[in-house]
């Protein structure tokens, strides 16, 4: 069925202007090269394939050809022959160079892919002040040149998936060998190659297919660090990287894992151990500081010492308000302008912070229509929300603001001890991919504790955390 | 199933919740009681109750920061009387706007004649109530109540910052309700600190004339009855046996009294200690302290460091003398105020068994205390 | 791993036993102990460690399947089923006495005028929701508590040691007669002697080599706590006063007025005491479970789990509104030695095997 292959090819082509079809006449046949210009490497192209199939048409022979063509030596580039034919319109729309030899139903490809892509930037989310300042892009091949600038070891492995009906996304699985667990490489292979949907733009999309109970809270570390990347693949998890989205998900992850930042491996192990402690305390701030002062205030005075009690219910004396109700007033405004903030044009930024700040904040309080105290209490746990380096995990520890308030302001301190114990029960029953959530703290295991709310130096740092690795021996 | 049950669980507490919230109590609907006054009241077998609470509607932040300042007294006193106190707090607190919250009580003062009737009925109405601080500071009133309650505080914003201090700042004892009850349930007794009132004249206008209260001595109880007051000098080595005493200074004088110094005691504690013997139980009271000088005028010029023997000897003459008397004093009345009835029933099991049920008795009679002092000399002063 | 595992209960049952130690039985003691518990306390915890014995020793002849499952093969099905029963009703009912005096506890003290029925849905709903997840989370989660808790227990001590008056010491070791021995002795071991529950870890967690050891260095712990307690209780207050005290530590607290947010934060070390009652309370609901399935043969606990708690506050319901009858119940002679009785299984079931097991072979033979 002589060009039928190649019929179905132009036909499935059709209305793409931006489609070249370029013949090269090879000994009196037709050899057709199919292309996207805007998406592959025009250079290289014309260098490696045109150059010489122009040179065949001038003085070679068919047969010749022929043979070196389906030996594979016929350029110095390397090509492969397409078994099923009709699989060649999807390669032509992926970036890739396909060869048509005339009268058969012979295709080839070149992996000429080249898309429009930026330099390797700086991070903009992760900021460090000492240390790499590389981050992913969006172009898969920069990404895993990166890595493999990291980890120069033949165990490095990675596994390559097509994800999406008319995506086609490339989606790469990379860990080292022998040191994840097996259940999570089995889960996220069975889940991935399971996976069927129309498209995929961003990692988010493939995460949320893997979540198994309903939970709020992130099983997946989002990054677009190399270096954390890096690490993490040393301590034995799994790292999963998509073409086009310049983050890069690990898993399996731990509460812990969550709370850590890249900035505290390039500071000394005191002022990250500080840090992190700091860290630590703000983020269960940001959870429980209004719901806390809300049930204080109003079922317990007698905790706050008498005279920070005096202050605060002077202030309290002209607000319309329950403590309960100007809680949420204040949380639900600063909500808004944090999600105002996000859209707000930059030379306009400044003008509108100045705003909310004054506006809210100072006029509110001299209005009579909010306390002081209300005030400070919600800034003091908006700035602790934005302490958390996950901004996943920043998002659910804002949403869970809201229900502690309410437990907080009807019930007292015992709803905030009902919330605190059922939120501590959920975290300490929740998976990532087996590992325990809130390890080391539930289940206790002591020696991982070296790197969860203190940072110790390297040097005592010498065993992997059982949550992640099958190994655990010596790794300094 | 589980979940669905429990989301409605959940949902039903929310509800219920927003509904009736039955103990919450908005910070700007409290008064919060800084200090309670307990009198006798006018009719016999009545109580008259007073509360002192600081008023937040007149404590602006400024005024706050500025100190009391303005026209407006920033603190309130409400009086009523009833047969028991909880039914004067009844009578309070309907005539109120707000919720009374006796949870910050700092001070209970109770005036003499009430404490000679005996504070049983505070103590257990203080036991049972759970809102109330056991560790309120107790102080008496000798004179009228009405008039230490009314003191004008000069130094500070509230009254009852002023009688707190009384009882926190060292100069007398700082008995709390929680060592009475102690004392009480165990039959013994204790001291108290007594203050006074005076009138002077107002720093700001010299025509208007205000009241002062300062501490005039101890006040001595033998089971939550008043019996007796000890004056200022003697009632400092009352305290200084229960080792909360600060920066004493005493006046001593040799050569007849043409020498005399001045010592500040830098550092004193007490310690109590008993010894069976054939006789009965002999009780020690060990008195230390370290003393500087701070004025010295010897009839002779000698230096200091020649005469610090005769002026140590001097002290240790004086301080002994007046423990000798405040304890004599609460012997003849019956009151164990260095609670030495506890060291016999640590020490001495048996013996106490057969003396506690008539222990006033026996400790009047019986009981010799000594007092061994131990005092050194830890600077000159600024001069030799 | 297993050396990991043994810690792991250990830590467990510090915390498990925690609450009990640390707030509910002190009152009781003091109540009866005038100036000799020491020696009630020592004694009692000793005699603990008896019990403690045979359960590691009735839980290590299976160790991986449960004590309901196997304990009709050492007893016979009839008074095996009869004890599971027994066990089954106790569990609830202790269940019920922590909710009402959690209820009254908070209740009286922080929360007037909340009826008490609100509370106790509330911790209801609470226990409902964290037994269903297992004995595993309920014991890695007392892990997670174990470090706070131990730092919260220095704490009270050391709010405890403040006004302790130390003079007071030499009394504990004058005072000695037999009748407040033994009544020490029996309060101390009717509490200290819980471990009949802890033969519901298994499956999840195995009793093995040294087990008993790490078990036992728990129960020291306890009694620490528990002596510790019931030492400054009597230095702080004096035995005439302590004995009329409900809650010691309440007492404590309410006696610093000092201005300082350490002082004032006794509501926050309430709610890690609170944390561990509700452990020891959604464990127990757990053996109760696990002995119901054993009469449905392991179907419907979806039913078993909100049923046996409805029944719990249930009871704590009742008590509520009969406060008198709750008192004489819970200070009764009766409920001592109901508690002892049950607490004693493990005796039973252990010195029974040890009669009958002669061999490693006996197992198979009996199925």
């Amino acid at each position: 069925m002589k060009g039928t292959a190649l019929d179905i090819l132009k036909q499935q082509l059709k209305d793409s202007p931006d489609l070249v079809c370029q013949p090269f006449l090879i000994d009196g046949r037709t050899c057709t090269l199919f292309y996207i210009p805007s998406i592959v490497d025009q250079a290289m192209l014309q260098k490696n394939i045109a150059r010489f199939l122009l040179a065949e048409s001038r003085t070679g022979s068919w047969d010749a050809f022929r043979r070196n063509l389906q030996q594979g030596t016929a350029f110095p580039v390397v090509y492969h022959a397409i078994s099923d034919p009709e699989e060649a319109p999807v390669l032509v729309v992926q970036g890739k160079a396909v060869l048509h030899v005339d009268q058969t139903d012979d295709f080839y490809y070149f992996d000429t892919v080249q898309y429009q892509k930026r330099s390797i930037a700086e991070s903009q989310n992760e900021l460090v002040v000492t240390g790499p300042q590389e981050a992913f892009i969006e172009d898969i091949q920069s990404n895993l040149s990166l890595l493999r600038h990291k980890i120069r070891h033949p165990k490095l492995k990675m596994k390559e998936y097509t994800i999406g009906e008319y995506t086609n996304t490339l989606v790469y699985v990379v860990y080292i060998e022998g040191m994840p667990k097996n259940e999570v490489l089995a889960e996220i292979d069975s889940k991935l190659q399971s996976l069927s949907i129309d498209g995929i733009f961003g990692i988010g999309y493939v995460v949320e297919h893997f979540k198994e109970s309903s939970t709020p809270f992130p099983i997946f570390q989002y990054t677009e660090r190399p270096d954390a990347v890096a690490a993490s693949l040393l301590e034995g998890r799994v790292c999963i990287l998509m073409d086009g989205a310049p983050n890069a998900v690990i898993a399996p992850v731990t509460l812990f894992s969550l709370l850590q930042a890249s900035e505290d491996y390039f500071q000394s192990p005191f002022a990250a151990s500080w840090i992190r402690m700091v860290r630590f305390a703000f983020s269960l701030l940001s959870i429980l500081l209004p719901s806390l002062y809300v049930a204080i205030t109003t079922f317990h005075p007698q905790v706050l010492p008498a005279h920070l009690l005096i202050t605060i219910a002077s202030a309290r004396e002209r607000i319309p308000f329950s403590a309960l109700t100007e809680a949420l007033l204040m949380e639900l405004t600063f909500e808004a302008l944090r999600e105002a903030g996000m859209r707000i044009p930059k030379p306009v930024g400044q003008t509108v912070s100045i705003i909310g700040g004054i506006v809210i904040g100072q006029a509110a309080v001299q209005a009579g229509i909010v306390s002081a105290p209300m005030v400070i209490v919600v800034s003091i746990t908006g700035v602790a929300s934005y302490i958390i380096p996950h901004l996943e995990l920043g998002l659910i520890f804002r949403m869970l603001r809201f229900p502690f308030l309410i437990l907080g302001g009807s019930m007292g301190l015992i709803g905030i001890f009902a919330g605190t114990f059922v939120l501590y029960a959920h975290l300490v029953h929740l998976r990532s991919f087996g590992a325990p959530y809130l390890q080391p703290v539930a289940p206790l295991v002591l020696s991982d504790w070296k790197d969860t709310l203190l940072r110790l130096s390297s040097p005592l740092m010498n065993k992997r955390s059982s949550a992640f690795s099958r190994i655990r021996h010596r790794r300094r | 199933m589980k979940t669905i049950l429990l989301k409605i669980g959940l949902i039903a507490i929310i509800l219920c919740s927003i509904t009736g919230c039955w103990s919450k109590v908005e910070l700007d609907q409290r008064i919060f009681v800084n200090g309670l006054f307990v009198d006798v009241g006018e009719e016999p077998g009545t109580v008259k109750v007073s509360i002192s609470t600081p008023l937040t509607n007149r404590l602006d932040s400024d005024q706050l920061s500025g100190g009391g300042g303005g026209k407006d007294k920033p603190y309130s006193l409400i009086t009523k009387q009833s047969t028991s106190i909880g039914k004067a707090l009844e009578y309070i607190h309907k005539d109120l706007s707000r919720q009374l919250s006796l949870s910050e009580i700092k001070v209970v003062m109770i005036s003499e004649q009430y404490g000679e009737e005996g504070i049983g009925d505070l103590l257990e109405w203080i036991k049972r109530e759970p809102d109330v601080p056991i560790g309120a500071y107790l102080l008496v009133a000798s004179g009228k109540l009405d008039d230490a309650a009314h003191l004008t505080p000069i130094f500070e914003q509230l009254p009852t910052t002023v009688l707190l201090s009384f009882a926190t700042q060292g100069y007398m004892l700082n008995t709390t309700i929680r060592d009475c009850i102690v004392a009480d349930a165990a039959g013994l007794g204790y001291a108290a600190t007594l203050l006074q009132n005076d009138k002077i004249h107002s720093a700001a206008d010299a025509h208007k004339s205000e009241t002062w209260t300062g501490i005039k001595g101890a006040a001595l109880f033998q089971q939550g009855r008043l019996k007796g007051t000890l004056p200022y000098e003697e009632a400092k080595t009352i305290a200084w046996a229960h080792g909360h005493l600060k920066f004493p200074i005493y006046s001593v004088q040799w050569d007849h009294g043409k020498s005399k110094a001045d010592l500040k005691f830098t550092y004193t504690n007490g310690k109590t200690s008993v010894r069976m013997t054939p006789n009965g139980p002999v009780f020690t009271v060990h008195l230390k302290g370290r003393a500087s000088i701070i004025a010295k005028k010897d009839a002779s010029h000698r230096d200091v460091k020649d005469i610090s023997g005769t002026i140590m000897n001097q002290m240790r003459e004086t301080v002994s003398e007046d423990f000798r008397k405040s304890i004599a004093y609460s012997q003849q009345i019956g009151a164990d105020v260095l609670q030495l009835g506890f060291l016999l029933e640590w020490n001495a099991p048996q013996y106490w068994q057969q003396v506690k049920g008539k222990w006033p008795e026996h400790y009047k009679k019986d009981a010799e205390v000594r007092v061994v002092t131990k005092l050194s000399l830890d600077d000159y002063g600024k001069e030799y | 791993m297993t050396s990991n595992n043994n810690w792991r209960l250990a830590r467990f049952a510090f915390v498990y036993f925690n609450s009990q130690a640390s707030i509910f039985l002190i009152p009781e003691l003091v109540s009866t102990s005038s100036y000799q518990g020491i020696a009630g306390i020592v004694f009692g915890s000793l005699l603990g460690f008896i019990i403690l014995f045979y359960v590691v020793y009735v839980g290590k002849l299976q160790p991986a399947s449960s004590w309901v499952t196997f304990g009709n093969r050492i007893m016979g099905k009839g008074i095996h089923g009869a004890f599971v029963v027994m066990l089954l009703a106790w569990t609830v009912y202790y269940a019920s006495y922590d909710i009402q005096s959690f209820v009254l506890f908070f209740g009286t003290n922080y929360l007037k005028g909340t009826p008490p029925w609100f509370i106790q849905l509330v911790i209801s709903l609470v226990i409902l929701y964290v037994v269903q997840l297992g004995a595993r989370t309920l014991v890695y989660m007392s892990e997670g508590l174990f470090l706070l808790i131990f730092a919260t227990t220095l704490l009270i001590t050391y709010f405890y040691a403040e006004n302790a008056n130390v003079h007071m010491l030499p009394a504990f070791f004058r005072y000695f007669d037999l009748p407040t021995f033994f009544s020490n002795t029996m309060a101390t071991f009717s509490v200290v002697s819980e471990w009949v529950v802890f033969l519901f870890l298994a499956p999840e967690f195995t009793f093995g080599k040294g087990t008993f050891a790490k078990l036992a260095v728990a129960s020291v712990g306890n009694s620490l706590v528990l002596l510790s307690g019931w030492m400054f209780t009597l230095l702080n207050f004096s035995p005439h006063y302590a004995k009329q005290i409900q809650y010691p530590f309440l007492e404590i607290i309410r006696g610093k007025i000092d201005d300082g947010l350490l002082e004032n934060s006794a509501p926050f070390l309430i709610g890690v005491w609170t944390a561990s009652m509700l452990i020891h309370c959604s464990f127990l609901i757990y053996a109760g479970t696990k002995c119901m399935s054993y009469f449905t043969k392991g179907k419907g606990e979806g039913i078993i789990v909100p049923s046996l708690t409805l029944v719990s506050a249930g009871i704590a319901f009742y008590y509520t509104y009969h406060l008198s009858a709750y008192q004489k119940h819970y200070f009764s002679i009766i409920t001592v030695l109901v508690w002892i009785f049950i607490e004693l299984i493990p005796l039973y079931y252990g010195i029974v095997a040890m009669l009958r097991i002669r061999s490693k072979k006996w197992w198979s033979e009996q199925s």
